[in-house]
């Protein structure tokens, strides 16, 4: 039997062991109302069979049904966002209806809500001593957010979305509690419904400069969202072994419940800018009358030469994007099946406007910057019997999105007009010009030929599960799910033939096709039992024993073509040189798991488990991984059953657990890697290889509090935690002199973080017409590399000297170094002696004179500014002029503090006002990459006000030796950056807060829509991203180079914080109505 | 319930024993994607060992020429990236130059898989399981061409293998490569002059010109070094050098070439893409010819071709390696070396000859005359510098005080990445 198929065999088997039938039953029906008797529609009612949860929804009008209750004494549960849950005992008949009906009081503390993610089966917060975040639908309906990544940003503290940038389908990065690995992916995993996601992200086989990549998340339907689970790290995730360092994110699918069919659906329409200011007017000044002359043409104003010429040449590309999505769902159910389905349709056009009439009534290219997405999401309950209840889930979507190059890449269109000199500009037939350049380039293409190339990517995505779940008897429950995450997608980027309209770029003019593929197949298998049982009547368990394993196979394709014989072709075959590649990678983690949770009363919880792990990945030297955990809960009031004044709610937690990360499939190996030369194919060296590789290793411990005050109308939740990452897999940079210059992993590292998550809610006002709650949270983070094992520090992008991010003992990972500026008026030494030509003084000659007679002729700053400047040395003292330090630290790009605050107001009945900032604070420090060659670089940059004016006192024939020496003093302190300085003037210590969401929704009375055969109604307006408040100067910090996919590795996790031509968060304004029938 | 429980029990262990029974095997899993270490011992591997040091090589001096090239005044910087002008600008010893650190791992690979290609080959022949000496003389002729590559650009060098990291060999020590470059030709020339194959004869030529170019090059890295002076006789009288370039001669037909082929590779020459593809360099003007004051004919046509989208694209122009016209200057120079001008220019006119052009008059300055031709025939194939330091010529961008103007011999650095990686580098 093949592996694949004994895998499949056991998956199947897995799932199937636990189906028998059997039963007899009643139903529980009734009505779930707040304390003041309002109907709370979409309250979760269950009965907790052992382990076996029986649910239902309350309807408009706070009614419910549940089918199937095995006759008998039953626990009847109603809970519901914001309110603290009530649990009845009831006696079930056979074939009868039991009422039980529920009165539920308001509060900011959720402990009484169920959890399933890290816990091995459903239960309740508080009897976990780890924190597990959870956002529920209910809390994002009305919110402007269409991805899970805009779910997740600002509502849970710690987690972070990294939003890279603007760029419509672009995806964002998650980072929780910061960085937990140093090599590999510091993002969590994700699960639907018990089944991995595959997040193979970015473009195929593709990059484009950084940005604009999909995050493959962003396919999951957010229409069919009902609850997001958070572990925040290994105390919390030791369940689920290796790989969970970063984290572990679980989504839940909403699901139908016992009712006549029930439809919803939602139009949305929305209107995407860029901020205005975001990006600086591109400047510069004609250097002689005869340029004066030829600008004045093209600009029809008069023109003088050294005059500041200032054109907003951004604005001429900028518009309105459209954003439509239609989504509709349906759901109901009976006796003994429930179901769900869900269909949207989202298409966003970006903002960019690629218009003829900005390029001089010029043909302009096919790129463009659109995303499509078309979501199918369904699920179905099925419960045969009172034992047996099987859940089939299935989301599906088919993307399509085309984007730009973009961010530092000199093929970006977009970065080619921030390139633009308005002194450059030509327009065919204006003195000697014969084509157009109309944005003033001076290298690489011209814009309107940055926009003939065409990055297009589609993708299927689809995941299934199958969920049994068996009560053998009332205490042992036997669960398994089985399922399948799928993505198949494809990535061109095309130059067609002759996209040199400009007679400008020289690479490739005859056409290019760059293509990739992959499909990825993830296989998830968990099986697990559950036994619940009470030793006493005060002493209650739950030991939980499973096996887990997955199954992660990447096929990867693709290809070049370049040199088509005409236009209009776009094949790889038409291809005068054409290129190929593929490879494969399969990966096999399985583990076992066990876990005994003790719950003494109702106050004291302890849990103890352990996760056994083997990984395909790991080197032949190790085998197995061991991740244990224990966790303490304690409510003291009611252990001691006491009361503190004001306190209504008190518990404190501790937890502490471990979890793995693994390396690469192939990294244990040392390989060759395919080689083609002229003579024929070849070998050249791989992979240095470690067969002494294993998983790094991630303890993890929190302690913290929940405190309700006055009946919960306050409540607060402080979490302390502390990580240390030992056997850190370090991408080792071993002497390229040995023949291999790739970096190889190696166990030596250590990594130790710590933080604190504090949230706060507060039910400010709750009357009848009007209703008030705050919320703030915030992390503090701080991360250090303690160890790197004697192996080199590590920079991000390779001999790219420009990205200042390394890996380097002793700093948080990520940190930024450079130089650091002699500390004088006059920083420059020409005459290279080591002291500023300024000071030193021979005889009656001064250097100061010398300086002046320096610029006593017009000076290009390039002649000196990349070569005379002075900075300090490793003994913090001034070098000499030429020479370069570039090893001080600047600073760190994740910042100490982050968070957010807001609002939710209810009034008039019917109108509801929501809002949410968000903050970033403390040791943050940006790379401004853009203006720093914006600012200084003679060819692409120099073209901003600043710059342009002092370079232009510098170049003037008319200015004085004084004023040029004045002017160049201002250039080394504030303008001068890029190599041989790089990082210098370039790095910004800034703050933010972001107007993340606003949105006001109106209920539309009943009476209004019932004639149209509509059941609800509601329209909102909204908007996202509204307003950024910091003292960053360049154009939108939350922007980086590296976004969801780009080069990966270290890159993909240290890049953080450069800003390089990045392409802003837009503001969204988004008009939603909803109706259900 | 004790009956419950031990059954409960049992299923769960049963379930658990099933999975690890039934999944046994499930994580060997295969990589196709690459060759493992161990399968480089089995001869059938042996070509493309020699292949893979070929690639290497290519791909390594094509990566240091980019460098190299823009230091002297056959190339300048026009596009964005300032490490470039760094270098157009006569700064050459940056330790934290982009480009020259990026150049190191791949020149570095190079010279390790050579070396690793000689030592695995050289086994298969002693052990009677090499199927085609060739393959071993072909890995001696790269082993030669990146040492002479490495000494002919750099200023220092480290060998060493995989983990096992070395101190540097020192700037005194650089000529030892040329040594050690001789040394491997000597082997693969033994081999080549075994059989009597066209095979074994275009290796024969190859290899001979190339040993006369090592020999030669020696001889101009004694003259450059210890750097700092212009040195007060520049040329060039090395008798080995002249003989094998004079028995390389009598083996080559015509204006022949042996050029590193890129495009055939699709080996990615990062100096043409820097040049042709991305426009960050530019090809300086060309000089004109001594002869017909107008600009060089054959720098026109080398720079033509080397640009030539047609035929290479953006990045696959080749590079030259051996020439016969490289042999006609080796000779030239030595009789210019020896005090016999008359010859030296008679030599250089066989050569303008070949290539087609007006020979000079026989009462031209010869040292003039070479010069130029040593510029116009070995045309961007980064030997530039050295002639430009021994004949004391300045780019006109460098810098005052750069190390090309002011420390003619300089070249490039051990670099950051070495220094970083490597203890034994301070």
């Amino acid at each position: 039997m093949s592996r694949v198929t004994t895998f499949l065999f056991c998956l199947v088997l897995a799932v199937l062991i636990p189906v028998t039938l059997v039963a007899q039953s009643g139903t529980v029906a009734g009505k779930v109302t707040t304390t003041t008797g309002d109907p709370l529609p979409g309250a979760n009612v269950v009965v907790q069979v052992a382990g076996l949860m029986l649910g239902a929804a309350a309807d408009a009008n706070g009614n419910y049904t549940i089918t199937a209750v095995p006759a008998g004494v039953q626990r009847v549960t109603a809970r519901f966002v914001g309110y603290r849950s009530d649990t009845k005992e009831v006696t079930v008949a056979v074939g009868r209806v039991t009422e039980v009906n529920f009165s539920l009081s308001p509060t900011v503390l959720q402990l009484d809500e169920v959890v399933v993610t890290g816990a091995g089966a459903a239960v309740e917060k508080m009897k976990l001593g780890n924190t597990v975040a959870t956002i529920n639908s209910q809390a994002v309906q009305e919110a402007p957010v269409s991805t899970l990544a805009e779910i997740l940003s600002g509502r849970v503290p710690g987690v972070q979305s990294l939003a890279n940038g603007g760029l419509a389908g672009e995806g964002a990065q998650i980072r929780i509690r910061g960085n937990a690995s140093l090599s590999q992916a510091n993002e969590p995993i994700v699960y639907i419904d018990g089944v991995r996601v595959g997040n193979t992200p970015g473009l195929a086989g593709l990059s484009i400069g950084g940005g604009g990549e999909p995050s493959r998340l962003d396919d999951l339907n957010p229409a069919a969202i009902e609850r997001v689970e958070i572990l925040k790290g290994a105390a919390a995730a030791t369940l689920y072994g290796t790989q969970a360092n970063a984290g572990v994110i679980q989504i839940f699918t909403k699901q139908g419940a016992q009712t006549k069919p029930k439809f919803n659906f939602e139009i949305q329409e929305a209107a995407l800018t860029y901020p205005p200011n975001a990006y600086k007017p591109n400047t510069g000044f004609a250097r002689t009358d005869a340029e004066a002359a030829r600008l004045s043409i093209i600009y029809g104003r008069t023109i003088r030469p050294f005059e500041i010429i200032e054109e907003p040449f951004m604005k001429e590309i900028l518009g309105t994007g459209l954003s439509q999505t239609y989504s509709a769902s349906v759901s109901g159910g009976q006796a003994g099946i429930t179901y769900f389905a869900s269909l949207r349709y989202q298409d966003t056009d970006g903002p960019f406007d690629i218009r003829r009439e900005a390029f001089w009534d010029k043909p302009v290219g096919d790129s463009r910057d659109r995303v499509q997405r078309g979501q199918f999401s369904a699920n179905v309950n099925i419960v045969p019997s009172d034992k047996l209840r099987i859940r089939l889930s299935t989301q599906y979507t088919n993307s399509a999105m085309e984007t730009f190059e973009n961010n530092n890449n000199i093929y970006s269109p977009i970065t080619s007009i921030q390139f633009g000199k308005p002194e450059r500009v030509q327009k065919a037939g204006v003195g000697t010009a014969t084509a157009d350049n109309r944005f003033g380039n001076a290298a690489f293409q011209t814009a309107r030929e940055g926009f003939q190339q065409q990055t297009k990517d589609r993708a299927d995505h689809g995941n299934v599960s199958l969920t049994a779940s068996y009560n053998l008897t009332t205490e042992l429950t036997l669960e398994a799910t089985a399922g399948l995450d799928y993505i198949s997608q494809r990535s061109t980027n095309f130059s067609p033939f002759g996209w040199n309209v400009d007679r400008f770029v020289t690479a490739n003019i005859n056409g290019e096709l760059n293509l990739g593929t992959r499909q990825r197949q993830e296989w998830t298998v968990d099986s697990k039992a559950i036994w619940n049982t009470n030793f006493t009547s005060d002493l209650g368990s739950q030991l939980i024993v499973g096996i887990q394993g997955f199954r992660s196979i990447l096929n990867t394709s693709g290809g070049s073509g370049v040199t088509f014989p005409g236009p209009g072709i776009e094949i790889l075959d038409a291809g005068q040189t054409q290129t190929s590649y593929s490879g494969f990678s399969d990966v096999v983690q399985a583990g076992v798991l066990a876990q005994e949770q003790l719950s003494w009363k109702d106050y004291l919880f302890l849990t103890l488990g352990i996760r056994l792990d083997a990984n395909s990945a790991f080197g032949s030297e190790f085998s197995t991984a061991k991740y244990p955990k224990a966790s303490m809960s304690v409510l003291p009031l009611r252990a001691l059953d006491q009361s503190i004044p004001y306190v209504s709610t008190l518990r404190v937690r501790a937890a502490i657990g471990q979890s793995g990360q693994q390396p690469g499939a192939f990294d244990k190996l040392t390989t060759f890697l395919a080689a083609r030369s002229s003579d024929g194919s070849g070998l050249a060296p791989g992979n240095l290889g470690n067969q002494k590789l294993k998983p790094e290793v991630a303890t993890e411990w929190e302690l913290g509090a929940e405190i309700g005050l006055l009946e919960d109308r306050i409540g607060l939740e402080v979490t302390y935690w502390d990580r240390v990452v030992k056997d850190a897999l370090v991408p080792r940079a071993f002497a390229p002199s040995g023949g291999f210059y790739r970096t190889q992993l190696d166990n030596i590292g250590e990594l130790k973080a710590h933080g604190l998550d504090v949230g706060i809610n507060l039910n400010v006002l709750r009357m009848d017409d009007i209703s008030v709650s705050m919320f703030a949270n915030g992390a503090y983070l701080q991360e250090k590399i303690t160890s790197m094992g004697g192996a080199p520090p590590l920079k991000v992008g390779g001999s790219y000297p420009r990205y200042r991010n390394f890996i380097r003992e002793g700093y948080a990972p990520g940190s930024f170094f450079g130089p650091i500026l002699y500390n004088h008026p006059f920083p420059i030494d020409i005459n290279q002696d080591g002291i500023p030509d300024s000071d030193q003084k021979t005889g009656t000659h001064t250097y100061a004179n010398d300086l002046l007679n320096y610029f006593s002729v017009p000076r290009d700053p390039g002649a000196w500014a990349a070569s005379r400047l002075m900075v300090l040395g490793a003994d913090m003292k001034p070098l000499k002029g030429g020479q370069t330090y570039l090893e001080h630290y600047l600073g760190k790009p994740m910042p100490d503090w982050q968070g957010s605050f807001g609002f939710n107001v209810a009034f008039l009945k019917n109108f509801r006002l929501n809002s949410l900032f968000e903050y970033k604070f403390g040791e943050y420090y940006v790379h401004n990459l853009t203006d720093a060659f914006r600012r200084s670089h003679g060819t692409i940059g120099r073209n901003i006000r600043r710059s342009s004016e002092l370079e232009a006192i510098m170049m003037n024939p008319a200015s004085t030796p004084e004023q040029r020496v004045a002017a160049a003093g201002k250039w080394a302190r504030e303008i001068a950056s890029l190599s041989p300085y790089d990082g210098l003037n370039e790095i910004e210590n800034i703050y933010l807060v972001r107007w993340r969401e606003l949105s006001l929704t109106y209920d539309i009375p009943s009476e209004y829509v019932s004639w149209l055969g509509v059941g609800n109604a509601s329209v909102s307006f909204a908007g996202r991203n509204i307003a950024l408040w910091t003292d960053y100067t360049g154009i939108d910090p939350e922007t980086n180079v590296y976004s969801y996919g780009g080069s990966g590795g270290l890159d993909q996790n240290f890049g953080l914080g450069i800003e390089a031509f990045g392409i802003p968060i837009p503001r969204q304004y988004v008009f939603t109505l909803r109706f259900g029938i | 319930m004790n009956t419950l429980r031990i059954r409960s029990t049992l299923l769960i262990v049963a379930l658990a024993l099933f999975f690890a029974m039934g999944c046994e095997g499930i994580l060997d899993v295969r990589n196709p994607n690459n060759v493992l270490e161990e399968d480089l011992s089995n001869p059938v591997a042996a070509a493309g060992l020699a292949n893979g040091a070929l690639f290497t090589v290519s791909q390594g001096i094509g990566f240091v020429l980019a460098p190299y090239e823009t230091v002297t005044d056959e190339v300048r910087w026009i596009g964005s990236r300032d490490a470039w002008g760094q270098l157009d600008n006569g700064i050459v010893g940056d330790v934290y130059n982009e480009f020259v650190d990026a150049s190191w791992p791949y020149i570095t690979e190079g010279r390790w898989m050579a070396d690793k290609a000689v030592s695995l080959l050289k086994a298969f022949d002693g052990g009677g399981t090499l199927v085609n000496r060739l393959d071993l003389a072909r890995a001696y002729a790269y082993q030669a061409l990146v040492r002479t590559a490495i000494a002919d650009m750099f200023d220092d060098f480290v060998f060493s293998d995989k983990t096992t990291t070395n101190p540097p060999i020192g700037e005194a020590n650089m000529s030892s490569l040329y040594d050690q470059a001789i040394a491997a030709l000597d082997a693969g020339l033994a081999i080549a002059q075994s059989g009597t194959t066209a095979s074994h004869q275009e290796w024969e030529r190859r290899i001979l010109g190339l040993r006369a170019r090592v020999k030669h090059s020696k001889d101009i890295w004694t003259k450059v070094n210890p750097k700092g002076t212009v040195p007060t006789n520049p040329y060039i009288a090395s008798a080995g050098a002249v003989a094998d370039a004079q028995a390389a001669l009598a083996k080559m037909t015509g204006d022949y070439m042996w050029r590193l082929d890129y495009f055939t590779a699709l080996t990615f020459n990062e100096f043409a893409w820097e040049v042709v593809g991305r426009s960050e360099l530019a090809l300086e003007a060309i000089p004109n010819d001594p002869v017909t004051g107008t600009a060089d004919a054959r720098m026109t046509a080398i720079a033509n071709d080397f640009r030539d989208r047609t035929k290479y694209q953006d990045r696959y122009s080749p590079l030259t390696v051996v020439s016969a016209r490289e042999m006609h200057l080796i000779i030239a120079e030595s009789y210019l070396a020896a005090g016999n001008a008359a010859q030296c220019l008679a030599q250089l006119n066989t050569l303008r000859t070949l290539t087609g052009q007006t020979a000079y008059p026989l009462t031209f300055d010869a040292a003039t005359a070479l010069k130029h031709e040593r510029r116009a025939n070995l045309y961007l194939q980064g030997r530039r510098l050295s002639d430009m330091y021994r004949f004391g010529i300045q780019d006109a961008r460098w810098l005052p005080n750069a190390e090309a103007r002011t420390t003619p011999g300089s070249f490039f650095p051990i670099t950051i990445q070495e220094r970083r990686a490597n203890p034994n580098v301070r």
